[in-house]
């Protein structure tokens, strides 16, 4: 019997393979990272119950996105703010404690002070429910609105630091053109085609200007000697370039540097005093440094060899025989009034001004709009924030025609009529966008408001979506539905059961509280003495000694909250923002069941004069409304057209003011450190500019027909389309009591459109 | 009754396969016992390396995924792009010991020399970032994360001399009592083996840190239950030629690991506060065969010498003097289930390790001395999971030599 063992082998093996296949687990899948939930109750047990259910959502949203991510990016700038606000340079604020105090002594400031009672006991709920530290949930449903403030405050202090232009302007003899190129009402005035530095706008800067025209930049870089705290690391020697230059050895007074170190020509950090380091590590107390090397750590150089200019998609860069650069120096008693503080000695080759000369190959394309982007750098390089890098001034973006631009396309006679759209070249991302559409411009006069929000996912919020509905009692309010993320008390948009519907995008704002309550101290009557006795940073940084930062108002998520809790229609939600104070720059769309369409833009008000709101809805400082009415004045620019309108029936907006264009006033006894618009200086602004113009052009052509199929399709269209810090895209039908989203991938408009009947779930609820 | 001596190595050639990840793969003779009162010493190197995953397509890939890293708020800095390796250096001391004719025990003690993983990271520039005037270079952005408090993950050396979890088995080759196997030519066995919780997971706050138990090796199961068959061409070609073949299930056992905490690397490994202190993993089970074909290269003289106290015919029953074997294996792979508070994090770690298998191939020589008096036999063996491909498995390459000598003390 031969076979026997052979006959064995077959068997055994189907056997073992079915026993395998029993003991086999199922293949893991990739979970969903959307959640949705109904919550009921008191503010109290719907926070408790959303803790309980998402606890370990919550504190993956606060480890990874706020201990992992923005709390040691913010410990990074705490050398940007601690020279100039001195009280961020105390032990209570060592370098890994001070953007964690800094937003939970901000969040604090928001809970005790701003946020409603009903809006804290939720937050309460979320913490006990999730079993964590209330003061987390504090942090983590303030620090947008403490960061947005703080960063700008940053980016600030940074812009005033970078190179800027002092003039920009065309050769070409458009002085003698017969055409008003800058569209000021008057022709061919002396110097036309020329300006004293650039005034960012959404608009077009000069018409017609000759194809063979040679556009001449000036550009010029701050003595600031790197603020109050230079870096020591600056005045030595950086690869090839010496830095140190004139500077005499050593550069730091004796009484800075420990007594082992004196005798060595290149200092290292250990040796320096402790006192020296005030600014803390890396940056040293100015007052260490022998006078002229303060200079030397912003020693106001721009690099010629950084100058890059772009032109509709090519760019051309210093050295490519395009660009040509004059330093042109400064001479002492020649200076032109403003250029350089005379407290310096100015030894430098390179300090001065950097002209620059461009004429693109073959010239400018004739009859066509265009958008030229800016770039430059100056030659203090900087260590800290990481990485070593020069001080880049902001890109700029400028678009002007050539000349038979307007015979060929009709347009372009008047600057308002000239997009300054810039480019979708991917260098860039889109910002946040929303708008909203009813009667003519939809196919069955429905109102729909569409929103797709970004800002910050950092490759995990989009983990932590949530779909909130809440049931509150009676007494608090209206049941509604947040689109928002576990762990929040807020959204950037949501509706009521009454259908009013809101979206939220940021618009960056100097007009905020924390800039607002450091000039309070500026201007108080003994510190403005203060200062004229000490008219550089030292006196400044006296007169702010005790200043921190603190955000005031209802932040802009709970106000969307409170709109849903509290109104009903666009009218009412009007009147409530009217009546709030907000922490930073926003810009709010809403929609009703009725048809209701309003935007306002807000910011804080720093400014405002006016005593604050009244008892009627009335433009304010840090309050502008408008709406698609074409019949009301306030709702059409200085041209007569709509603010943000394509038709009769749509609006929308993105994160820049269209209205709120003086959102932060200069004050020139300031001079450099004066407050700016944010046109000035965020670099938003071309982003979001960008986006509006792209969104307007979706909707122009769509108009009658935009339904939610073609809002999704708006949402999705590329050039909208914020592929790395998308957050969550939805659409309200405030009629239906519906709404659409997509959530939990980024972007979030690659997700499916779910659909939520409100109106249904709330009778379900009812029952 | 068919006795075999040691032609290839017997009952613990499984445990060769601890080189790391590699299947248990059988070495000649799936079948082979030790004769009663034996015992069999050996002691193996293992050098092992790894460099690449077999990917849920079945393509190769880098053993971890690239990680895009983001600016908050400021768009995407680029991507670490990582080709981590790994090189694992072990000692395998072996101890096996023939009870009966047809079954042998034996026990194995496998201490890892060293271990050294480089992340190899590299980078892919992401957006213009108008601060800088460029996109972030690697520097640029090693620079960013070291003030976040995140260095760059450097080469990790370690396991220096750690012993990894001891193997307990047993192989009973029970065909010896069924008349039709023996007339067959064909052995039968079962073999049963287990481990003893010796080994160190590794450090969790450590990146690119390995451990030493089973699973990090993923060479057996901490059961394994194998039955075997060889064929043995005795009459027909002189005994020059073995065919066998083993099918085998292992059992992993669910482990409970420590969270990382972020205290070397803050940024990148800071899961506890949500993930929970611990999480547990279940591996999943390892089932397959593997076929082997034994060919006589050289068979040699056989002398009438000391060991077989000139006995000649027993002296040319002894090993070839120089043998060689092929081996396939193909191994499945079950779904390994990662369990902690946060679900999301288990699911970036199981899409590495869904269902799939792996192909591995053995190639090796056995040089044994003992028909010319010699009382050990020399071996190499050259084990490689990355000429065939497979599925959602990683890749190694295993070069090992040892020696074994064979003892009968009565």
């Amino acid at each position: 019997m031969k076979t026997a063992p052979y006959r064995t082998f077959p068997i055994l093996l189907v056997i073992i393979g079915v026993l395998a296949s029993q003991w086999a687990c199922e293949e893991a899948r990739e979970p969903t990272y959307t959640h949705t939930a109904i919550l009921e109750g008191s503010a109290y047990h719907r926070g408790y119950e959303h803790g309980q259910l998402y606890g370990p959502d919550i504190r993956s949203l606060y480890t990874r996105l706020l201990t992992n991510s923005i709390l040691p990016f913010l410990n990074r700038e705490q050398i940007s703010i601690a020279p100039i606000l001195k009280v961020y340079n105390g032990p209570a604020y060592v370098s890994d404690e001070f953007s964690l105090r800094m937003l939970l002594e901000s969040g604090r400031n928001l809970f005790d002070h701003h946020i409603p009672k009903d809006i804290r006991w939720e937050m309460r709920g979320i913490a006990d429910g999730a079993g964590i530290d209330l003061d987390d949930i504090i942090v983590l449903n303030t620090f947008v609105d403490t960061m947005m403030a703080f960063r700008a405050v940053v980016i600030f202090i940074k812009h005033i630091q970078t190179p800027y232009v002092t003039a920009f302007g065309f050769s070409g003899g458009m002085d003698g053109d017969q055409v008003d190129n800058d569209d000021d009402g008057e022709t061919d005035e002396e110097g036309e085609g020329s300006f004293d530095g650039l005034s960012p706008s959404p608009f077009a800067t000069l018409l017609e200007v000759p194809p063979d025209a040679t556009v001449r930049i000036v550009f010029e870089d701050a003595v600031l000697g790197g603020l109050a705290c230079p870096d020591p690391r600056n005045i030595e020697p950086i690869g090839s370039m010496e830095v140190r230059a004139d500077c005499v050895e050593p550069a730091l007074k004796g009484e800075c540097v420990i007594e082992a170190c004196l005798d060595r020509d290149l200092l290292t950090p250990e040796c320096m005093d402790l006192v020296a380091q005030e600014c803390m590590y890396p940056r040293l107390r100015g007052d260490c440094f022998i006078p002229d090397c303060i200079e030397m750590a912003d020693p106001g150089c721009v690099d010629p060899d950084s100058i890059r200019i772009r032109v509709g998609d090519v760019q051309y860069e210093a050295g490519d025989g395009t660009i040509l650069t004059n330093h042109i120096p400064w001479e002492g008693e020649g200076l032109a009034p403003g250029q350089a503080p005379d407290t310096n000695p100015h030894t430098l080759d390179c300090q001065g001004q950097v002209e620059v000369l461009f004429t693109p190959p073959g010239g400018f394309e004739a009859a066509s709009a265009i958008s030229m982007l800016l770039q430059v750098g100056d030659l203090s390089p900087i260590y800290s924030p990481a990485p070593f890098h020069a001080r880049y001034m902001r890109d700029e973006q400028v678009t002007f025609t050539t000349q038979g631009y307007a015979a060929a396309t009709g347009e372009g006679k008047h600057l308002q009529e000239v997009n300054n759209r810039g480019m979708d070249d991917g260098t860039t991302q889109p910002t946040s966008i929303s708008f909203g559409v009813r009667g003519s411009a939809t196919p069955g006069g429905n109102p729909l408001l569409a929103h797709h929000f970004a800002l910050l996912d950092s490759d995990m919020v989009h983990e932590h979506s949530a779909l909130l509905v809440h049931v509150p009692e009676t007494s608090e309010g209206r049941p509604h539905v947040l689109v928002t993320w576990t762990g929040l008390v807020w959204g950037f948009s949501g509706m009521n059961d009454q259908g009013l519907a809101y979206a939220v995008n940021t618009s960056d704002s100097l007009d905020s509280p924390l800039v607002g309550g450091i000039l309070k101290d500026i201007l108080e009557p003994e510190n403005l003495l203060k200062l004229l006795e000490n008219t550089d940073l030292v006196g400044l940084t006296k007169v702010l000694e005790n200043r921190r930062l603190l955000a005031t108002g209802l932040p802009a998520g709970i106000a969307g909250r409170q709109l849903l809790l509290k109104t009903s229609n666009v009218d009412e939600a009007l009147a409530f923002l009217h009546g709030s104070e907000t922490t930073f720059g926003w810009n709010f769309l809403l929609a009703d069941a009725e048809g209701g369409l309003a935007a306002v833009e807000m910011d804080s008000a720093t400014q405002d004069e006016s005593g604050g709101p009244g008892d009627t809805v009335e433009e304010r400082d840090g309050f502008f409304y408008y709406t698609p009415d074409a019949g009301e004045p306030g709702n059409l620019d200085g041209s007569g057209q709509p603010w943000a309108s394509e038709g009769a029936d749509d609006l929308r907006m993105a994160s820049h003011f269209r209205k709120n264009v003086e959102d932060m006033e200069t004050l020139d006894f300031m001079g450099i450190f004066s407050p700016l618009p944010q046109r000035l200086w965020t670099g938003m602004y071309y982003r979001s500019v960008r986006a509006w113009y792209n969104l307007g052009e979706a909707i122009r052509i769509r108009l009658g027909t935009i339904d939610v199929g073609q809002a999704i399709e708006i949402l999705r269209i590329p050039e909208l389309v914020d592929t790395r810090d998308s957050m969550n895209a939805a659409i309200f039908e405030p009629a239906a009591g519906r709404l659409h989203w997509a959530m939990g991938e980024v972007p979030a408009t690659d997700a499916d459109f779910e659909v939520f009947d409100l109106a249904g779930a709330l009778k379900e609820v009812a029952r | 009754m068919t006795r075999r001596i040691a032609t290839g190595p017997p009952l613990f050639a499984i445990l060769a396969a601890l080189a790391l990840f590699p299947s248990p793969v059988r070495a000649a003779g799936f079948t082979e016992t030790l004769p009663k009162g034996a015992f069999l010493v050996d002691g193996a190197y293992m050098n092992a390396w790894l460099d690449s995953r077999w990917d849920d397509n079945g393509n190769p890939a880098p053993l971890v995924d690239s990680l895009e890293r983001y600016e908050p708020g400021g768009g995407k800095q680029g991507t670490i792009t990582a080709y981590p390796t790994a090189d694992f250096n072990l000692f395998i001391p072996r101890l096996q010991y023939g009870i009966l004719d047809n079954f042998s025990v034996g026990i194995a003690i496998p201490v890892v020399l060293s271990t050294t993983v480089d992340p190899n990271l590299g980078w892919t520039g992401g957006d213009h970032q108008p601060q800088l005037g460029r996109p972030y270079s690697e520097q640029d952005f090693w620079e960013w994360a070291e003030e976040m408090g995140q260095g760059r993950p450097g080469v990790w050396k370690g396991n220096k001399g750690v012993m990894a979890d001891m193997v307990m088995g047993w192989r009973l080759r029970w065909s010896d009592w069924i008349k039709a196997f023996e007339r067959a030519g064909v052995g039968a066995s079962l073999s049963f083996f287990w481990s003893i919780p010796t080994g160190k997971h590794a450090d969790p706050e450590e990146i690119a840190a390995v451990g030493t138990t089973l699973w990090d090796l993923h060479a057996q199961g901490d059961l394994s239950f194998h039955l075997a068959f060889d064929k043995q061409f005795d009459r027909e070609l002189d005994g020059r030629l073995t065919l066998g073949l083993d099918v085998f299930y292992d059992v992993f056992f669910e482990h409970e690991r420590q969270s990382p905490k972020g205290l070397k690397h803050p940024l990148l490994l800071n899961h506890a506060p949500y993930i929970g202190d611990t999480y547990r993993v279940d591996p999943g089970d390892f089932a397959g065969f593997s076929f082997r074909v034994d060919g006589v290269a050289y068979k040699g003289p056989a002398w009438d010498t000391w060991l077989t106290k000139g006995d000649m015919a027993m002296a040319h029953k002894l090993p070839p003097i120089i043998s060689l074997h092929v081996t396939y294996s193909f191994v499945h792979l079950q779904q390994s289930d990662w369990t902690s508070d946060y679900t999301p994090w288990d699911w970036d770690h199981e899409k590495l390790w869904r269902p799939g298998y792996k192909n591995i191939l053995e190639f090796g020589a056995t040089f044994s001395f003992l028909r010319l008096g010699a009382p050990f036999q020399l071996y190499v063996t050259y084990r490689t999971a990355t000429l065939i491909p497979g599925k959602n498995t990683r890749a190694a390459d295993v070069l090992g030599a040892g020696i074994r000598i064979p003892l009968k003390f009565w």
